[in-house]
């Protein structure tokens, strides 16, 4: 299947589009799973595990990120690279194909992708039924899908169905159509919650699933250097191969390159030429540099993301930006590039060893050392060096912006979660959330139980309600309420 | 056999013999308590197989262990030669036959109820009236929770005369069945379409197991039994309950009649 290779061969693809069954879920690095598995182990015998050293930036010097900033230093996912290695898949795809079907984890926002890719080939864009016509009269809806030629797309599949069973009749009749080749190609994209109960509901097997592959620690540390840099990747044409590349700004080995594509950057080349190092509070080690000249292999940190959010950029995303921090009285704290390469080194390896080494150094000498640097130089020597930070030069070397990543914490789910909750939560990611009142229809407790329940999921921050009106299965959550739906032995998605 | 005889069969207890047969008492309560509450206080925290496995695991321990205890009290008491044991076992047997008849038979029984495993901790079973789930399968007796959460301890040795029926068998899987009955004027393949949506879209459904509707014509209407499998065997009553509300809102929503109550008799001559 297609992919965006990047314009060096040190960089693998970023977007992979795989079908379902060649879906790789990344693996967290062993020493990072075995410490984290440990400090669970202790915490269910009500013990914690003691801190082998103290953190280079505690929680209470550090400050969230303001949400301007935080769009600033990590701009919104841009999907024109994946549009358009889409549409050159679906230029290869067989005529025989009735519809091809894209599945998105939760919170992957996939559905944008589709999005994207009808504005660029102004596609057909079909809007999601209202819940009222799924549960009631929806031969309206289905009469208005396009029946010609032109390929259209249909981004929520999710949103065509309810767990009900008046709930099922417009998916069958679409799926009828579908297959009878009565509607021409369609580009459907479906949550894959929603994908894997559907296989029992529709003929699935007679339809092409794909998805984009997992980001693994290589691909998020490429993509999330990109999004530091404040603009997306570009394609270009013209590869070697005759697929599209990705030229991508602000990672370690690329120089940028403008907008020739004549793509959206949201924020000014000068500003996304701008260094950034993301550095882990507790260690003081570089886990991110854009736009610098430092070599910086993937840490097992990135590693560790990417397997915490079992690599759904969505979840890892939101895990990420909430994971950022600055100092309070230096914002944006610059340090100067003078830093010796081995405070890079000190804190970061590539390749596989990387997960170990970093790992041990977390609790060992290493990390003092680089702690001590990191410290230093961010502390102190940045810290003055920024006390006047609009006007400090430090010879013909950018300012190096630095940003303070708080560690990971994996959220653990309430003791007392029942069986009432799991058929909520459950509820809420088959249908990629749900309003009240809808889900109040669904399950077989109390309307005022399960508004009640709906009421505590959100007070611990499992569920919340988002603008649309709907909950949903928070990002943070997500991992934990998975691993607790799978362990009562509910459906789960296959990504 | 004289007292010399019956004497000389036994050793002499000594305080180091009385020290051993208390530790070797001692540990032995103390490791059934343990198996019977750990594994149990684990199992509840799990689902599915791992959950019945694990239940179905207490009473096979605490028969190895009675058995180790057992072996390891004796050379302590007797004399450990055939002659000796087959005295001592053969009083004993004579001994338990007629005074502990019943008692014996259900310890036999229990012994057999590990071997065979007729039921397990954890599995939903049917002796004589009693329905209930398995939560100990104990040396005499097993205990059966009811749906209406009424206690009752059943002694093993009904193994000999009463059937035992097993819904699960050993397995988190469970069949339930939800009745309906339908005045008999109706588009019965829609009925059955729209049962089968109704379990396919229950919450507590396990989805991959099958789903069934079976429908017979009876002489007051057509009654229809839904079959299908909840997650958890636990569930089986909220899945019924759940099949049976939702399925009788969607009839009725859809213009079904349900069975006229009381039946009217077959009008002579009909038959046939």
């Amino acid at each position: 299947m297609a992919s965006i290779d990047s314009e060096t061969e040190q960089q693998g693809p970023i977007w992979e589009l795989v079908g379902l069954s060649d879906y790789r879920l990344p693996s967290a690095p062993t020493a990072t799973s075995a410490r984290r598995g440990l400090s669970s182990l202790m915490r269910l015998f009500g013990r914690r595990q003691p801190a082998s050293q103290g953190p280079v930036k505690t929680e209470d010097e550090l400050h969230r990120l303001e949400p301007e900033r935080l769009e600033a230093i990590i701009s919104p996912i841009d999907w024109h690279p994946a549009a358009q290695l889409l549409q050159q898949a679906l230029e290869q795809r067989s005529k025989l194909d009735p519809a091809w079907f894209i599945i998105s984890p939760p919170a992957a926002g996939y559905a944008g992708l589709l999005e994207t890719w009808a504005a660029q080939q102004a596609a057909a864009c079909i809007p999601s039924p209202t819940y009222e016509i799924v549960a009631g009269d929806h031969s309206g809806w289905l009469a208005d899908l396009p029946a010609g030629d032109a390929p259209w797309t249909l981004p929520r599949l999710e949103r065509c169905w309810l767990r009900h069973p008046a709930g099922l009749g417009l998916v069958r009749e679409l799926f009828d159509r579908l297959l009878s080749g009565k509607l021409g190609f369609g580009l459907i994209g479906c949550d894959s919650w929603a994908w894997a109960y559907l296989r029992y509901v529709v003929p699935t097997q007679a339809v092409r699933a794909l998805t984009l592959q997992a980001l693994d620690g290589e691909r998020l540390a490429n993509w999330l250097g990109q999004l530091a840099a404040g603009g997306p990747a570009e394609l270009s044409t013209g590869s070697p191969t005759g697929s599209p590349t990705v030229k991508q700004k602000g990672t370690p080995t690329v120089t940028p390159t403008g907008t020739s594509t004549g793509l959206p950057n949201r924020l000014s080349v000068a500003h996304s030429l701008r260094p950034r190092r993301f550095r882990h509070a507790q260690s003081g080690n570089l886990l991110l540099s854009v736009n610098d000249d430092e070599e910086i292999g993937v840490t097992s940190e990135l590693r560790y993301l990417a397997a915490q959010s079992r690599g759904n950029p969505g979840v890892a995303l939101q895990l990420w930006r909430s994971r950022l921090r600055s100092e309070p009285d230096k914002p944006e704290a610059v340090e100067a590039e003078a830093d010796d390469e081995s405070d890079a080194k000190a804190g970061d390896e590539s390749g596989e060893e990387a997960g170990g080494k970093t790992a041990d150094k977390a609790d060992g000498k290493a990390v003092d050392k680089a702690s001590d640097k990191a410290g230093d130089t961010v502390g102190d020597k940045a810290g003055d060096k920024t006390g006047d930070r609009g006007s400090d030069k430090t010879g013909d070397k950018p300012k190096v912006e630095t940003i303070w990543v708080a560690p990971a914490v994996d959220l653990e789910l309430p003791s007392g979660l029942d069986e009432a909750e799991a058929l909520i939560l459950h509820a809420l990611l088959l249908h990629d959330g749900l309003p009240t009142e809808v889900v109040e229809g669904l399950l077989p407790h109390a309307r005022f139980q399960t508004h009640s329940l709906l009421l505590q999921l959100a007070a611990v921050e499992v569920i919340r309600s988002e603008p649309d009106g709907c909950w949903r299965v928070t990002a943070f959550a997500y991992a934990a309420v998975r691993s607790f739906l799978a362990g009562r032995r509910f459906l789960v998605d296959d990504v | 056999m004289d007292t010399e005889t019956i004497n000389d069969l036994f050793r002499r207890l000594d305080t180091g013999a009385l020290l051993d047969l208390t530790l070797i008492l001692f540990g032995t309560v103390a490791l059934i308590l343990l198996v019977q509450k750990a594994l149990p206080w684990l199992a509840n925290r799990l689902h599915g197989k791992s959950r019945h496995y694990l239940l179905a695991l207490v009473p096979l321990l605490r028969l190895i262990i009675v058995i180790g205890a057992f072996l390891l009290a004796v050379p302590t008491l007797i004399e450990p030669s055939l002659q000796n044991m087959v005295a001592i076992f053969g009083s004993l047997g004579l001994a338990l036959g007629f005074a502990l008849k019943d008692y014996a038979s259900s310890l036999v029984a229990g012994i057999v109820a590990v071997g065979e495993a007729p039921y397990r901790n954890g599995d939903w079973v049917q002796i004589g009236d009693t329905y209930g789930e398995v939560t100990h399968v104990g040396m005499r007796a097993v205990n059966l929770v009811t749906p209406d959460d009424n206690l009752v301890s059943i002694p093993h040795a009904k193994l000999w005369t009463e059937p035992i029926s097993n819904a699960n068998n050993g397995s988190p899987q469970l069949q339930c069945t939800a009745d309906f009955y339908l005045h008999p004027a109706h588009d019965g393949a829609r009925v059955r379409e729209l049962l089968f949506d109704v379990a396919l879209t229950s919450p507590y459904l396990a989805l991959g197991e099958p789903i069934a509707v079976v429908a017979a014509e009876q002489p007051w209407g057509t009654r229809y039994r839904l079959r299908a499998y909840p997650i958890d065997a636990r569930q089986q009553f909220r899945f019924a309950t759940d099949l049976t509300l939702r399925a009788k809102a969607e009839l009725l929503r859809q213009g079904f009649r349900m069975a006229a109550v009381p039946a009217r008799p077959e009008p002579a001559g009909a038959s046939g």
